[in-house]
């Protein structure tokens, strides 16, 4: 039962890392970022790239500052392209496919198809109130949780923040009140698609890392990103610890496959019944 | 309309003797899937295209159409000539499952519902291995009975299979079915008051793209004698957007052009020993989109008309 609550914390707090950034994406853009979970395969592999010349910790660090930097060409040169179009929603899961693609082919060129395992920052194991835990899976948690109070921090307290709200809620009257919406979702992008390499680069060296292995991530991030709303940080992180407790417990008293059926049997029911999630904060339509 | 059923007849004798010319064993299965995929890529072309449903979990008529026919096979001996449309009607009725509930989602929200959908039926698959055989798929089931399985065989049947679903298709885009389709699609609260139901079309739509999809999937299970789960991933629907969008939205016809050009490409890179296929699926997929929305099929016109 402890070992299961434990369990659950730290996949959640990865789940909130990867789906906080999806969650961020569609919120503000209304963009369904089909390439996200990629982005956690980037993280890893740059980071283990990285950390051949300057060490675990810098690599973390300029692999998420590379992230950040591709999230902000693919919006100005891909999705900002979209946006003069109808129908952005369609065009960009099209078009971020198509980035996805890109990434894992890329990678898979580069990388090979072997699993990886990317180096940590720590390494041996501590003992926390009776319970082992590895030092670097600590130093994951820590600095996640420091990241997502940071990004609820900026939105809360900061003028980006209040752009980045203003336009979340309204980006016609956000524009007409002088906000460079523009800029807004630029960073938006690769705030978003940095917190997916920041998972990837702290948990990377944890559960490895393969070209093609986003797609289990990207559904999992949806699955947050539905359960909490389309558009609610604070639902989507919620949704990120509901989720890992039901798939760790389903995992340890039923076992099998069935863990894998929670997320996509509860999105299915959410989507039908309440396509706006539980806790809609900001509208999605 | 002279020169195009006169390049329709060209391609189409071309395409005939082909195994006639005998080329290496190679070329020929890459055009056997050539003709699978042309199938599959039409059948979201009718979706996306002509009723503006675009659909993330396409792979899963094709997976579903296939696991029916080999599991018929397997536990009841059922011949896969009718595994053919028995693949093909599971196929549809998964359709108006997935299509039921989904239909009323908008945007993004269908995408979403259409690919967990897929995934479900996905991991059903591999998790059921008494039945599936789990993640190593199935092998073992028959092959067509009065069609000896060579090479050339299954080229020709492949190639009336996919002769006649584009056929078919191109009649239903044309007709005041499709029509009306198309209205649902620029319009739909409009369709709706002019009386038409809008629910019923559309699910009918997807019937008929699961069916025409399953069926592709029966018979590539069969040529290609063994199936496993990632039939119905997420890599096979990405394939099958790459080829319908560089053929064309809205052509059917192009999908055919479409499936050609992707899998020579991506196979022809693939021998040179650089496996490039999923970054060029990618690419081709980022640049239609933001360069060529309307695909190649609309490039004779951009040429002859400029702007």
């Amino acid at each position: 039962m402890a070992q299961g609550l434990i369990s659950s914390v730290f996949l959640g707090i990865e789940y909130a890392m990867i789906g906080l950034g999806l969650t961020l994406i569609f919120g503000v853009m209304r963009v369904v970022n089909l390439a996200h979970a990629d982005f956690y395969t980037v993280g890893g592999y740059l980071t283990l790239y990285f950390a051949y010349f300057l060490g675990p910790m810098f690599g973390l660090v300029l692999s998420i500052f590379f992230a950040f930097l591709a999230g902000i060409v693919i919006d100005r040169v891909g999705i900002q392209a979209l946006r003069k179009r109808e129908d952005l929603q369609t065009n960009s899961m099209v078009l971020t496919l198509g980035v996805s693609l890109i990434i894992a082919g890329s990678l898979f060129f580069v990388f090979g198809s072997d699993y990886r395992q990317v180096p940590g920052v720590f390494s041996g194991t501590t003992s926390v109130i009776g319970f082992t835990f590895s030092v670097q899976e600590l130093f994951a948690l820590v600095i996640s949780a420091a990241l997502i109070v940071g990004l609820m921090a900026l939105l809360k307290f900061t003028t980006l923040g209040l752009a980045i709200r203003a336009t979340s809620a309204d980006s016609t009257n956000a524009r007409a009140l002088g906000i460079n919406v523009n800029h807004v979702y630029t960073i938006s992008f690769g705030v978003g698609v940095a917190f997916a390499a920041a998972a990837g680069g702290l948990f990377g060296p944890i559960l490895y890392v393969f070209p093609q292995g986003g797609v289990t991530y990207l559904q999992k991030a949806f699955i947050v990103t539905i359960m909490g709303g389309m558009g609610s940080i604070l639902g989507a992180l919620i949704a990120a610890f509901v989720l890992a407790a039901a798939e760790t417990f389903a995992q340890l008293y039923v076992g099998g496959f069935s863990y894998e059926f929670v997320g996509i049997i509860a999105v299915l029911l959410i989507l039908l019944v309440r396509p706006r999630g539980f806790l809609g904060e900001i509208d999605a339509e | 309309m002279k020169t195009r059923s006169l390049i329709w007849t060209a391609l189409g004798i071309l395409l005939l003797v082909v195994p006639i010319i005998r080329p290496d064993q190679y070329l020929m299965t890459i055009i056997i899937y050539v003709f699978v995929y042309a199938i599959l890529a039409e059948t979201w072309d009718l979706l996306a295209g002509y009723t503006g449903l675009i659909s993330f979990g396409h792979a899963a008529f094709f997976g579903v159409g296939a696991y029916t026919s080999a599991l018929l096979s397997i536990d009841f001996g059922i011949s896969p000539w009718l595994g053919l449309v028995l693949g093909g009607g599971t196929a549809a009725l998964f359709g108006l499952v997935v299509g039921y509930p989904t239909l009323r989602l908008r945007g993004p929200y269908f995408a979403i519902a259409t690919l967990a959908f897929a995934e479900a039926a996905r991991i059903s698959i591999s998790s059921m291995s008494d039945v599936t055989g789990g993640p190593q798929g199935l092998f073992g089931y028959k092959t067509f009975e009065f069609v000896p399985y060579t090479l050339e065989n299954y080229y020709y049947m492949g190639m009336a299979l996919s002769v006649v679903a584009t056929v078919i298709l191109y009649k239903v885009v044309n007709s005041k079915f499709g029509l009306t389709l198309q209205s649902i699609r620029d319009d739909l609260p409009l369709a709706e008051m002019q009386g038409i139901n809008t629910t019923r079309y559309r699910l009918a739509a997807f019937m008929i793209s699961g069916f025409f999809a399953g069926m592709a999937g029966v018979f590539f299970a069969v040529f290609s004698l063994s199936i496993t789960p990632d039939l119905l991933g997420l890599s096979v629907t990405a394939a099958v957007i790459s080829m319908a969008m560089i053929g064309g939205r809205r052509t059917i016809w192009g999908s055919l052009f479409g499936a050609f050009l992707v899998e020579i490409v991506t196979e022809g890179l693939r021998r040179t020993g650089a496996d490039v296929s999923l970054m060029l699926q990618g690419a081709i997929i980022a640049l239609v989109i933001l360069v060529l929305p309307r695909g190649i099929s609309t490039l004779g016109r951009y040429i002859s008309q400029p702007g």
